[in-house]
């Protein structure tokens, strides 16, 4: 079959790999029918986030047709539509337990490597480097899904894939962390990063009932999308963050701030230019310039919110402030499978509609081409849908 | 003040794990013959033999495979066992269950026998990370009922299958080419 794999810095290709098959009990093997690209996958691409070997298969945002299930599997059968998670679950642990499905104890099968890292085991993801277990991703003509009787969301037959596919990831992570913020009647909450993620948290704090909802970005085409969901909006390369929101809140302040841009946001001036020497020689594996501003711009006694993906280490950050402002840090990787069956609710009500993002569609071949065309965020690039088994228009 | 927490003593030759079962659920999957292979590689297997004994193997850094019989050495509880080795090892030790209030799972800790650990430090951590291991892994077959694996699963490493490269890379290629 065919699969994207990492080669090393910048250079994804399309490949030859055997295909998947049922190893454990609770495995399912399903046929892509659509994958994406996922802003985190950047980081992988980048060589930033560590753990990738030549060869892995990427992509933890994927959807398709179930093609085989485990002996222990019976909540799902071939023919299903299924949108799987990107995080993997195994529902049995104090964790899982509890909902909180990405702390999952029992999904990574590299437990010591990632507890040398974190101090505890990280959960298992689909195709995202060895620290999460190394499982191949779902960015391929089909693909194995740990614990598929957990993760794997059913979708009901007359829904294109577009519009359930984002609840893989983007959708329900947006959705988090909207919550995360804890809106309360009349709140404002800034929004650091109008890329995918972005805006799905945009159109979540909208529908959780957020007053004003203020989209930061330096491209005009990715703040369009989010105006068009209904956030107000800024470009930062126009003026100071910190001014206009000031400006913008009376003087007091966004009641959350939300920072959906992660470990390789770009800063300006002497202090970017040290965070990138410090990423350089290791000392810093993260650039943390959007989590300074958001600690800086909150109001007293508000909300951080973290979407954004860190790996590591960050530096300078002013601990002082957000101390002694009483600000409250709330962040994680997504709960997928908390929030699946909600979200999936909302777009069959037409409330929710996450396809709106989608900027490229483009067989699973043209993967090479995309990934360049997604990081450069040329050509309006969005959001790219893969289709595996699809060839290219003429 | 001396540390009077049960975690006294772990640091030298113990692990401790918490699992969501009840303990007695715990105990008996310890002694399940069944899935004695769960271990398999790591530092102990314990296997049934009889009323009062145990068949054991144990991979230990440095040490390689070991492999012994092993008589109950105390049985205070159901919650208790403890495991002497009868020959020269470094698995002897003990396992202590303690079940938590209010449904917060069972502590599973399991000391090595300080004596046979006394070689280096080094040797000390090594099996302490591999107990650590095993303990991971027995968790995972006790909660999710299998062992979390990518061997075996597609790739685009050397090798063709799985993270390790033991999959023969002509049988992935005689695989490649579609599911109809």
């Amino acid at each position: 079959m065919k699969a994207v794999c990492w080669r090393g810095t910048r250079d994804v290709r399309v490949e030859d790999v055997a295909e998947p098959k049922i190893i454990n009990p609770r495995d399912i093997v399903v046929r892509v029918t659509s994958t994406a690209i996922c802003g985190s996958d950047l980081h992988l691409y980048n060589n930033v986030f560590p753990g990738m070997t030549s060869g892995d298969i990427l992509g933890h945002e994927c959807m398709g047709e179930v093609v085989e299930v485990g002996p222990s599997v019976e909540s799902l059968r071939a023919g299903d539509r299924v949108v799987i998670p990107c995080t993997i679950a195994c529902g049995g642990c104090f964790y899982c337990k509890q909902g909180q499905y990405s702390a999952c104890d029992n999904s990574n099968p590299n437990p010591s490597s990632s507890s040398q890292i974190l101090g505890y085991p990280c959960c298992g993801m689909m195709g995202y480097s060895s620290v999460t277990g190394a499982y191949a991703g779902g960015q391929a003509e089909y693909v194995r899904v740990p614990f598929g009787d957990v993760g794997p969301l059913k979708i009901p037959d007359g829904i294109p894939d577009e519009k359930v596919l984002f609840l893989s990831d983007i959708l329900p992570t947006g959705w988090m962390g909207a919550l995360n913020c804890a809106v309360q009647p009349g709140d404002v909450v800034a929004v650091w990063g109008a890329g995918p993620v972005g805006q799905m948290a945009i159109r979540s704090l909208l529908l959780q009932g957020a007053e004003r909802v203020i989209a930061i970005d330096r491209l005009d085409d990715r703040l369009e999308v989010a105006a068009r969901a209904g956030a107000e909006t800024f470009n930062a390369s126009e003026g100071q963050v910190y001014e206009f929101l000031l400006e913008a809140t009376g003087g007091r302040g966004p009641d959350a701030c939300l920072d959906a841009v992660g470990m390789e946001a770009d800063g300006h001036g002497l202090m970017d230019a040290a965070d990138r020497v410090k990423q350089t020689l290791g000392v810093e594996t993260d650039r943390p310039p959007v989590l300074r501003e958001a600690i800086r711009c909150v109001r007293k006694g508000g909300t951080i919110s973290l979407l954004g993906v860190y790996a590591g280490l960050v530096d300078s950050l002013p601990m002082g402030v957000a101390f002694n402002k009483g600000v409250t840090f709330r962040m994680g990787q997504v709960r997928v499978q908390a929030f699946h069956h909600l979200l999936l609710s909302l777009i069959m009500q037409d409330l929710l509609r996450p396809e709106e993002i989608i900027s490229h569609t483009a067989p699973l071949s043209d993967a090479s081409e995309m990934y360049k065309l997604f990081l450069k965020k040329a050509d309006r690039c969005l959001k790219v849908v893969l289709k595996p088994g699809q060839t290219r228009a003429a | 003040m001396a540390n009077s927490s049960p975690a006294k003593g772990m640091k030298e030759a113990g692990v401790a794990i918490t699992m969501q079962r009840p303990a007695q659920d715990v105990f008996d999957r310890w002694m399940a013959d069944a899935h004695s292979p769960a271990f398999a590689g790591q530092v102990i297997i314990v296997r049934r033999e009889g009323e009062t004994g145990f068949a054991w193997r144990a991979t230990v850094t440095d040490a390689g495979n070991i492999e012994g019989g092993t008589s109950i050495a105390s049985s205070e509880s159901s919650m208790t066992a403890g495991w002497k080795s009868t020959m020269q090892a470094p698995a002897a030790g003990s396992l202590m269950l303690i079940e938590l209030p209010y449904m917060r799972g069972t502590e599973v800790r399991v000391v090595l026998d300080p004596d046979r650990l006394k070689e280096s430090e080094k040797a000390r951590e090594a099996a302490r990370g591999e107990l650590r291991l095993s303990l991971l892994r027995f968790r995972q077959l006790l909660e999710a009922g299998e062992i979390a694996t990518v061997r075996g699963q597609s790739s685009g490493r050397k090798g063709g299958r799985d993270p390790d490269g033991s999959e023969d890379e002509q049988q992935s290629l005689k695989s490649a080419g579609g599911r109809s």
